[in-house]
């Protein structure tokens, strides 16, 4: 495991962002404006469902914003054509997915710091609120393994013609039981429902997922940049 | 309650469908055997004309 | 080209297997076995329902396995070793996403039992495999298009169990559960009739992955006959 490399491509990435402020400043305007929507859309006065309809609503938002920033992964690289460049140098080729996994998690979580007070403003204020170092805990979790396997498909929709329209359709299906387990683990920390089930089980479930897509992903990569 | 007669149509039937159903399938597998065999005709044909041009 | 054979192939003989015992399964479950001491006459669709469900689980890791050897060896007829079992899954899901709605509007007379563990992990896993085919569909057929779909194939080998867990773990322990009741417990005659419907159901999937496998082969040599056709016109 080349740590200099790694450091280095991660560098880059975020070097490129802060230059170009392309990705994170426009994932924060999209989560902004989809939390103004779903407080509309659930009743602007009265919050229908309460707190916990709104972290249902919260974790199908992150998992849309991360698609945001997924597209553009992997997109520069090949716009730029420096592409074969990274694919000839002399580093194992699951180093350009951990080092795209590690920059898209800082993106979101960049995006989340700004979100989650936005998201507690307009939806938290009146009633019941979740258990706020479980949230933090579920949200950074989440963002490992949306990260991970992310990064993965991004880098296999990247070659594809209609890659924004595959892109979610292959993502979609592996954040259901992301967003299942988060939204239980926090909304449970509202108001328990006896179900044998702790937060710490859920949690524990968000990291086996981290592990899983994590070991997945680094198996697999090379046999998605192979051309 | 439910009709025992009208449970033995159904399941008659139901059977006979099945029946048809596969009966389709080996048919149809026979003649992807005859067409496959002419396409092995065809290729050996094409190939050897390929060869002598 | 062994293959074409003209005494009993592989495709013709797994569909008269099938032919003998899907009616068999029909005559038994209809007849033989008898009624459920619970739900009555209709719980009969169970012996239709699960030996789907497992014949899906089954041409699921089929094509899985096929995928995990296509990127260890490389060989590209497994390509479509892997791409059929998957392809048959998606039908064999839909019949099993089908036997179930009805099952639960005889239970409990909705179409959909939001609170059942068993429907909402095959919903994930469907709605997977709807994408590995968008995948498929949106790459040129090739080497590229193997391996894309092989790497997604293995994904979904992780998604399948984290799957299970994340449904169960995302229920109330209060919540009945609709399809325990047709478990381990079953007698001699119901266990028979079972084993007969999951053959049937399984020959049956065989015989249609013969089939679809011939169709494509034939595909494949039509398209190398053609380009055969140009170069000795040429």
């Amino acid at each position: 495991m080349n740590g200099r490399a790694l450091a280095a491509l991660v560098r880059k990435d975020i070097l490129i962002e802060l230059r170009g402020r392309e990705v994170v400043p426009s994932m924060a305007v999209f989560v902004g404006a989809a939390f103004v929507l779903f407080r509309f859309g659930l009743g602007g006065a009265n919050l229908a469902g309460g707190a916990r309809a709104a972290t249902g609503m919260l974790w199908v938002a992150i998992v849309f914003t991360s698609l945001l920033g997924l597209a553009r992964a992997f997109a520069h690289e090949r716009e730029s054509r420096v592409w074969d460049g990274l694919l000839a140098a002399p580093v194992d080729r699951a180093l350009l997915w951990l080092a795209r996994a590690c920059s898209t998690c800082l993106f979101l979580i960049a995006v989340q710091a700004v979100a989650l007070p936005v998201f507690w403003l307009f939806f938290l204020q009146e009633g019941p609120a979740p258990s706020y170092p479980v949230l933090v805990a579920a949200v950074l979790l989440a963002d490992v393994g949306i990260a991970c396997l992310g990064s993965l498909l991004a880098g296999l929709a990247s070659s594809v013609r209609a890659r924004e329209v595959l892109l979610p359709a292959l993502y979609l299906p592996f954040a259901i039981p992301v967003v299942l387990a988060a939204v239980r683990v926090t909304t449970d920390t509202i108001s328990p429902q006896t179900s044998g089930f702790g937060t710490l089980e859920r949690l524990g479930f968000l990291a086996l997922y981290d592990t899983v897509f994590a070991l997945l992903g680094w198996a697999l990569f090379e046999y998605v940049v192979e051309d | 309650m439910i009709d025992e007669s009208a449970v033995r149509s159904v399941a008659a039937v139901y059977g006979l469908a099945w029946i048809v159903t596969l009966a389709y399938v080996v048919i149809l597998n026979a003649k992807l055997g005859r067409l496959e065999r002419q396409l092995d005709e065809l290729a050996g044909l094409l190939e050897r004309r390929g060869g002598d041009a | 080209m062994a293959h074409t054979a003209a005494r009993l192939d592989r495709a013709t003989a797994a569909a008269l297997v099938a032919a003998v015992l899907m009616p068999a399964a029909v005559a038994l479950i209809f007849f033989y076995v008898p009624s459920d001491a619970d739900q009555g006459y209709s719980q009969r669709i169970f012996y239709f329902h699960v030996p789907i469900a497992l014949t899906t689980y089954t041409l699921f890791a089929w094509g899985a396995v096929n995928a995990a050897r296509y990127l260890w060896t490389g060989r590209e007829a497994l390509d479509l070793q892997s791409y059929v079992p998957m392809h048959l899954g998606v039908i064999f899901g839909s019949l099993t996403l089908i036997t179930g709605s009805i099952w639960a509007h005889i239970s409990w007379g909705t179409w959909w039992d939001w609170g059942s563990r068993e429907l909402n992990t095959f919903l994930i896993i469907f709605l997977f495999y709807c994408a590995y085919f968008m995948l498929r569909f949106s790459v040129e057929p090739g080497e590229r298009r193997s391996r894309y779909s092989a790497v997604y194939a293995l994904l979904g080998v992780g998604l399948i169990p984290l799957s299970v867990l994340a449904v169960r773990l995302a229920q109330d322990a209060l919540h009945p559960i609709v399809f325990r009741s047709n478990g381990i417990n079953m007698d001699g005659s119901m266990f028979l009739t079972f084993l007969v419907a999951l053959a049937a159901m399984l020959s049956l999937a065989v015989s249609m992955y013969q089939v679809e496998m011939r169709g494509k082969r034939i595909d494949e040599r039509l398209a190398q006959l053609r380009r055969l056709a140009r170069e000795a016109a040429a």
